[in-house]
């Protein structure tokens, strides 16, 4: 049940979209919509500004932070009014997105945020990787939402990413509200026969009866791939004209990123549908 | 979320009708399917790939005991099952270790209901050590104490709130136990350097969304500090206990004597714990 949704709210052009998405999540679950808005000032860069006795408060400056983001979330509560939410509340945290959004997440059951542009010129490097800071530093579930992404394409079919993990177990378990309204939910179960310690003889079936008995009706799909198993995982989604995609996020060192190549990192960069992640 | 299929731990100890029962109460109130788990205490790793079946090594002769063992004590748990009214009911003979055993169902579970280890009775190879389950498994593990399990646990529920990632896993898996409790308290513990305490209406608000109606009792003390916990459940007469489970490297836990560690060894009601 999702009865709390938080939206990163910071004006940007992709706002629109993830807005919608949320809205309509917090209208069919009966939820309370929290849009979350941030000064961007971190609080180390504010210790290290204001903590030299000699340099003068930039007081004017911080005020102005402040209004920006204070009018933003104003026009978000009138946006998310004018989508039919009735229930919502705005949060102002005087830090960076990815505090103010791993702390408000917290209280929450879902966390709405945007997927990133590849290259966004006029995002500073420390405030990229938002989406999977949150998932992987939080402990709720993030729903990645492409700019491009209609506010129905959750009605659409799921593909779950099935490997038997913890951090897979966790995706499924917080997607469960989304995966009872989709239209159907396939199990992608990429190169079994790798992990035959885990899947047993039948790859998917055990979590297929899990499933089922809270009232989900599964179609397994195994594949046999070369490919990485996030792009195994989208050219499922895509065959499938899936509407969502619901994975595990997994936290790599940079190195073996670098040479494996995260599956989390492809999807996020590359996901044309809404993405659920959870650690 | 709602528990659909639960899995208990069953053995022959002299604490297993008192799990067997609480673990039938949960899943009858629940409607959830229960699986009834016996494991012949060899780890899957003791012998090669391959041979799935314990019985079909040189180990044979003293594998016939140890099926026998779990066969009967599947055999109580089911007549236990099916007196509290469960139609639902499986059992399931794994040829594992105890945790291992827990560990290849986890996945498949809402809920996994194991044993405090007894301090009264020797530790053997079908001991579960609720400890390996919890740190491996991304479900919440009810503990039930080896002295004086209640029947019931929908009294009166403590969670333990740090704000820590751990607490909130475990708070999310216990909704469907604390939907059902008569009384809920949160005791936020806070420690220098940590959150607020104003998020604690955040945490009411957002378990009110969710059915819950809590009350908060701030505590001035680190949720570390030991058996303050315990003592905040005697005097709250508290039938069940919610925390996340810290796992802490080795040293650590010496020096500081893990929360965890210390619930787990002076527990007396049920713990609902998660990582």
């Amino acid at each position: 049940m999702y009865k709390t949704i938080v939206v990163h709210v910071d004006g940007s052009s992709r706002q629109p979209s993830r807005l919608r998405m949320a809205a309509g999540l917090a209208l069919a679950h009966d939820a309370h919509l929290v849009g979350t808005g941030m000064t961007g000032m971190p609080f180390f860069d504010y210790a290290m500004l204001t903590g030299s006795m000699g340099s003068p408060m930039p007081d004017g400056y911080f005020e102005t932070l402040r209004n920006e983001a204070r009018t933003r979330l104003e026009e978000f509560t009138e946006q998310a009014r004018r989508l039919g939410v009735t229930d919502v509340e705005t949060r102002m945290v005087e830090d960076d997105p990815r505090f103010a959004l791993l702390m408000q997440s917290r209280y929450a059951d879902l966390t709405v945020l945007s997927q990133e542009a590849a290259s966004d010129p006029l995002l500073p490097p420390r405030m990229r990787g938002l989406p999977e800071y949150v998932a992987l530093h939080g402990c709720r579930p993030v729903l990645v939402v492409p700019e491009s992404c209609g506010e129905h394409a959750l009605r659409g079919p799921a593909v779950v990413g099935w490997n038997g993990s913890m951090q897979a177990v966790r995706a499924i378990d917080a997607a469960m509200p989304l995966l009872q309204a989709a239209a159907s939910v396939k199990l992608a179960v990429i190169n079994p026969d790798q992990l035959a310690n885990v899947h047993g003889d039948e790859p998917g079936a055990d979590i297929a009866l899990y499933l089922a008995r809270h009232g989900l009706a599964v179609e397994v799909i195994v594949e046999r791939t070369g490919a990485s198993a996030g792009e195994a995982l989208l050219s499922v989604a895509k065959d499938n004209g899936a509407g969502l995609l619901v994975t595990g996020a997994y936290g790599h060192n940079r190195y073996r990123e670098w040479v494996l190549g995260g599956a989390t990192r492809v999807l996020l960069g590359h996901a044309p549908l809404p993405l659920l992640l959870a650690h | 979320m709602s528990y659909r299929t639960i899995a208990v731990h069953v053995d022959s100890s002299k604490h297993a009708p008192a799990r067997m029962r609480l673990a039938a109460q949960v899943a009858w109130s629940a409607g959830a399917h229960l699986i009834g788990a016996a494991m012949t205490g060899v780890s899957r790793f003791a012998y090669p790939p391959g041979a799935h079946a314990l019985a079909r090594t040189a180990l044979e002769p003293y594998a016939k005991v140890l099926f026998e063992q779990a066969d009967s004590a599947l055999a109580q748990f089911d007549s236990t099952a099916r007196a509290h009214g469960l139609v639902q009911v499986e059992r399931r003979l794994l040829d594992d270790d105890p945790a291992g055993g827990l560990l290849q169902l986890a996945p498949y579970c809402d809920l996994i209901i194991a044993g405090q280890t007894a301090p009264d009775e020797p530790a053997s190879s079908a001991t579960v050590v609720p400890e390996l389950v919890l740190l491996n498994c991304a479900r919440p593990v009810l503990v039930v104490p080896a002295a004086g399990a209640a029947d019931r646990i929908d009294g009166r529920a403590l969670v333990a709130w740090d704000a820590s990632i751990e607490a909130t896993r475990a708070l999310t898996g216990a909704l469907p136990l604390l939907r059902r409790s008569e009384d809920v308290a949160v005791a936020v513990f806070r420690s220098a350097g940590t959150e607020a305490p104003e998020h604690a209406s955040e945490l009411v608000a957002w378990l009110a969304r969710h059915h819950v109606t809590a009350r908060v009792l701030a505590m001035d003390l680190d949720i570390h500090a030991g058996d303050a916990l315990l003592d905040l459940a005697r005097v709250e007469q508290s039938d069940l206990l919610v925390m996340g489970a810290y796992g802490h490297s080795r040293f650590r836990e010496q020096l500081l004597g893990g929360v965890t560690a210390a619930v787990l060894h002076g527990m007396s009601v049920p713990v609902l714990m998660a990582h």
